[in-house]
């Protein structure tokens, strides 16, 4: 999935962050501007000089850290918040005492841009800026002793500012993660396709001239026969690997088991088409998936050994409440009653199948092939009807 | 003897089948060639043939549907495959096609399926019973794929089951104690039953064709 990715959330980032820097430097510039305008009224250059130094410094670093990082943290946004407020109440008391102008307001107010745009959560945001109103209400109110009517409109003007670049900043972080998940669905997609075109192309080919190759007289060595047909086995379910036979769960494990018996030179259709999309499997615990793998390797290494063909049937289905599971050969088949022909496979299939808690049917006679078939229960709620 | 002709675009697949059909006897094989339009007057395969051994996929990704409705006209046609969407499968038998069989099917199954169809029989695969099953079984969920479908009887039902199951029509007339005439009898109902399906039917298959999203 990382690798589909696409980047347009960390473009987002990355633009507001620029967003963040230009409100500062605007912010900054105007601090210089009104200060250097003012210094005459002031008397102690040395607290003014540190006052414009702090601010520029704590600008640079933050400009800095934001460009590095291509994105804004929450973390810095309120470490500026802390800042700012610190720069309201320190030059209000500088310029209280010295009878000069209220040089901070103009620069928090386009500080308080850049923290709608920092903080991702609306109710942070308000909170950051009732912070910041209370601070200018405290310097600009009480220590510079600005008329109320004034301060009053100026700590309200705030909260439009970042509640504004909030939302629009909300908006392209929403556009940005929109835009990246149809990219990341486009590219899944894509591959898909790609896939599926390669599947195809290796089934029309390959896969025609191998099975081919595996039946018949055409390879007259055995082993090399057997290796044919147990790779064949492996590319079909390579190429016809829909996500249903995963590594691992029922169908990925008797498809090794059908692909063991091709070395042996029995070829079993393995048949599980009403599965498809059925939720059955995913119900059966590993006790009774291990049962079920078991017994069918036990009846296909019974019919390779016994039964004289080359060809055998497995099929799934689902029966209410139960995973019906029967492997058929026409083969030469036995007499169940006879002793020494069905005990085995009674005893080395049956045994474990009702230790499962399923049960097995067996219906053969000489001559006429072998039907076996497995009823394994599956919990009620997930038993799905037959399609 | 069934005069057959085969008509699949890989060459080793073709030998393949040629090699097996000849084991049976009284199969002779009347054309192999790579196109149904080389069974045309002129081409290469012209001729008389009772079966036609049809390969589903030529040379891309689409069934040659159009090729089973034109061929059905003068032929038999028997659909091979080594493995297909349920949606072709169907598409291929609503076309025409008397019979499916996949290219893994053991040579006796393979000569019996040729011996079906060459009687007029309708020659059903393991995986085919279970793709018709779920066409024609009228589920609650089904009842859109089934409409204008009639549903199975009881007994057609138990019969498409034991055929999935890997049965041959004499082991499921055993098993359900019937005459094997009378499976016989089931299994053409059915066939009737999933031409009876409308052609809208036909229409969304085709659009299910396109493989979008993987191969399902």
């Amino acid at each position: 999935m990382s690798a589909a990715r696409s980047d347009a959330a960390g473009q987002t980032e990355l633009t507001l962050a620029r967003a963040v820097v230009l409100f500062r430097l605007a912010g900054l510039a105007e601090f210089w501007i009104v200060t250097l305008h003012d210094a005459s009224n002031y008397q102690a250059h040395a607290v003014v000089i540190a006052l414009i130094a702090a601010v520029t410094a704590e600008s640079a670093v933050l400009s800095a850290a934001c460009l590095r990082a291509r994105r804004v943290r929450s973390a810095w946004t309120i470490a500026d918040l802390a800042f700012t407020i610190a720069v309201l109440v320190v030059s209000a008391m500088v310029s209280a005492r010295y009878g000069g102008l209220y040089i901070a307001y103009s620069y928090s107010v386009i500080c308080s841009l850049a923290f709608g745009v920092g903080l991702r959560r609306l109710s942070a945001v308000l909170v950051a800026t009732t912070c910041l109103a209370a601070g200018y209400l405290y310097g600009g109110g009480y220590l510079h002793a600005d008329p109320a009517p004034h301060v009053l409109v100026n700590a309200v003007t705030y909260f439009p500012n970042a509640v504004i670049a909030w939302a629009i900043a909300w908006q392209l972080r929403r556009m940005g993660r929109q835009l990246e998940e149809s990219q990341a669905r486009e590219a899944v997609l894509a591959r898909d396709q790609e896939r599926l075109r390669h599947a195809r192309m290796l089934h029309d080919r390959v896969l025609q001239t191998m099975e081919t190759l595996a039946q018949g007289q055409w390879i007259a060595d055995a082993a090399v026969k057997a290796r044919v047909a147990e790779e064949a086995v492996w590319l079909r379910d390579l190429v016809e690997g829909t996500g249903d036979a995963a590594a691992g769960d029922l169908l990925g494990q008797l498809g090794e088991v059908v692909a063991r018996v091709a070395r042996d030179g029995l070829r079993v259709e393995f048949n599980y088409t009403t599965l498809r999309g059925s939720a059955v499997l995913e119900t059966l615990d590993a006790e009774r998936r291990a049962a079920l793998v078991g017994a069918v390797s036990e009846a296909l290494t019974n019919v390779v050994k016994h039964a004289g063909t080359a060809s055998a049937v497995l099929r799934l289905a689902a029966a209410p409440g139960a995973l019906v599971v029967t492997v058929v050969d026409q083969g030469r088949g036995f007499d169940p009653a006879a002793q020494s022909a069905g005990m085995g496979l009674k005893e080395s299939i049956g045994g474990r199948v009702a230790e499962a808690g399923g049960s097995v049917m067996i219906d053969s006679a000489p001559g006429a092939g072998t039907v076996l078939e497995i009823t394994m229960p599956v919990t009620e709620a997930a038993s799905v009807s037959r399609r | 003897m069934i005069q057959v002709a085969i008509v699949d675009d890989h060459p080793v697949a073709r030998r393949g089948l040629q090699s097996i059909l000849a084991e049976a006897g009284d199969i002779e094989i009347s054309a192999a060639v790579a196109t149904p339009a080389e069974l045309g007057p002129g081409g290469p395969g012209a001729g008389r043939h009772d079966v036609i051994m049809l390969d589903l996929y030529h040379d891309g990704d689409q069934p040659c549907l159009d090729a089973i409705e034109s061929l059905r006209q003068d032929h038999k046609v028997l659909v091979v495959s080594a493995s297909g969407r349920p949606a072709d499968v169907l598409g291929a038998i609503r076309a025409g096609a008397c019979g499916y069989v996949t290219k893994l099917a053991d040579p006796p199954m393979l000569i019996a399926a040729v011996h079906t169809v060459a009687s007029g029989g309708f020659a059903l695969s393991s995986q085919l019973a279970d793709i018709l099953q779920g066409e024609l079984t009228a589920a609650p969920a089904a009842a859109e794929v089934a409409a204008g479908t009639p549903a199975l009887s009881a007994r057609e039902e138990e019969t498409l089951n034991l055929i999935a199951q890997g049965l041959t029509h004499a082991q499921a007339a055993s098993r359900m104690g019937v005459s094997r005439a009378t499976v016989d009898t089931y299994v053409e109902r059915i066939r009737a039953k999933l031409h009876v399906g409308n052609k809208a039917e036909l229409a969304r298959a085709a659009i299910e064709r396109r493989p979008a999203g993987g191969a399902r």
